[in-house]
């Protein structure tokens, strides 16, 4: 079974993203489902699409053909998170 | 890493006037480089990068930007918080035609880029809080704001 990547994206890698990635990777472990996690700037996204099975960033990412974009700030502000989860889960679960 | 490392009484603008964002993140900048935390350089790159990339939060209730930019421009690790006098509006966070009235705002100039990520889910973490939010408004000086934010951000700092 190949293991299921996301894509995590802000404008600049480091900051935003960073928090996004920590909080979908705990999450998920809580649910005992551990899918490769990537980290990039927003800009890069489009060229880093080998793989992906979903990509979740808080700012707008270029074109990315079919793959399923979650742009979201549920993460940073804390409202949303659940409703961001069930589809973030539903897109990855086999 | 030590809240006291990083939190300091002379960042913290508790009472500032500024008729736009771009004012009062360039007064928030100009002291930062005014102590020799960051560079020249910082303040037109927090600049630039609100205009590129907004950090306007939508929170619940009370709004809060939390503006940051690369570490290059960064001579020693701080955080700056300004509260203002009057809202200010910000775009949002990835929806730039999304607009918010904005009175927090926390800035930080980290020169250790590992640690960005660490800050921003603590003061994530912290802000989510509306209550902690509602006594930033509330707070009386900066000693109150510094005292509140020493004791909430302190709380989730990890070290």
């Amino acid at each position: 079974m190949v293991k299921k990547k996301i894509l995590v994206s802000c404008g600049t890698a480091v900051a935003t993203s960073t928090v996004v990635l920590r909080k979908i990777e705990e999450i998920l472990a809580e649910k005992g489902m551990n899918p490769t996690l990537v980290q990039c700037k927003a800009a890069e996204v489009p060229s880093k699409l080998d793989g992906v099975d979903l990509i979740v960033t808080t700012t707008p990412v270029g074109d990315v053909g079919d793959i399923p974009v979650i742009q979201t700030l549920s993460f940073l502000t804390g409202i949303g998170i659940d409703a961001d989860m069930e589809k973030i889960i539903s897109y990855i679960k086999d | 890493m030590e809240i006291e490392d990083i939190l300091k009484t002379e960042c913290i603008l508790g009472n500032i006037e500024a008729p736009s964002k771009e004012k009062a993140l360039e007064l928030m900048a100009e002291r930062l480089t005014s102590l020799g935390y960051v560079k020249e350089s910082f303040k037109e790159a927090i600049l630039d990068r609100e205009a590129n990339y907004p950090s306007g939060l939508p929170m619940e209730d009370i709004k809060i930007a939390i503006p940051h930019t690369d570490a290059d421009h960064v001579n020693q690790s701080v955080i700056c918080f300004a509260r203002l006098k009057e809202n200010v509006e910000f775009s949002v966070m990835g929806a730039p035609d999304e607009k918010i009235q904005v009175r927090l705002i926390s800035m930080f100039a980290l020169k250790e880029k590992k640690l960005i990520g660490d800050l921003l889910e603590t003061l994530i973490t912290t802000y989510q809080d509306n209550d902690v939010l509602k006594s930033l408004l509330d707070a009386d000086s900066d000693e109150d704001i510094y005292k509140i934010l020493h004791d909430s951000v302190g709380k989730n700092l990890k070290a």
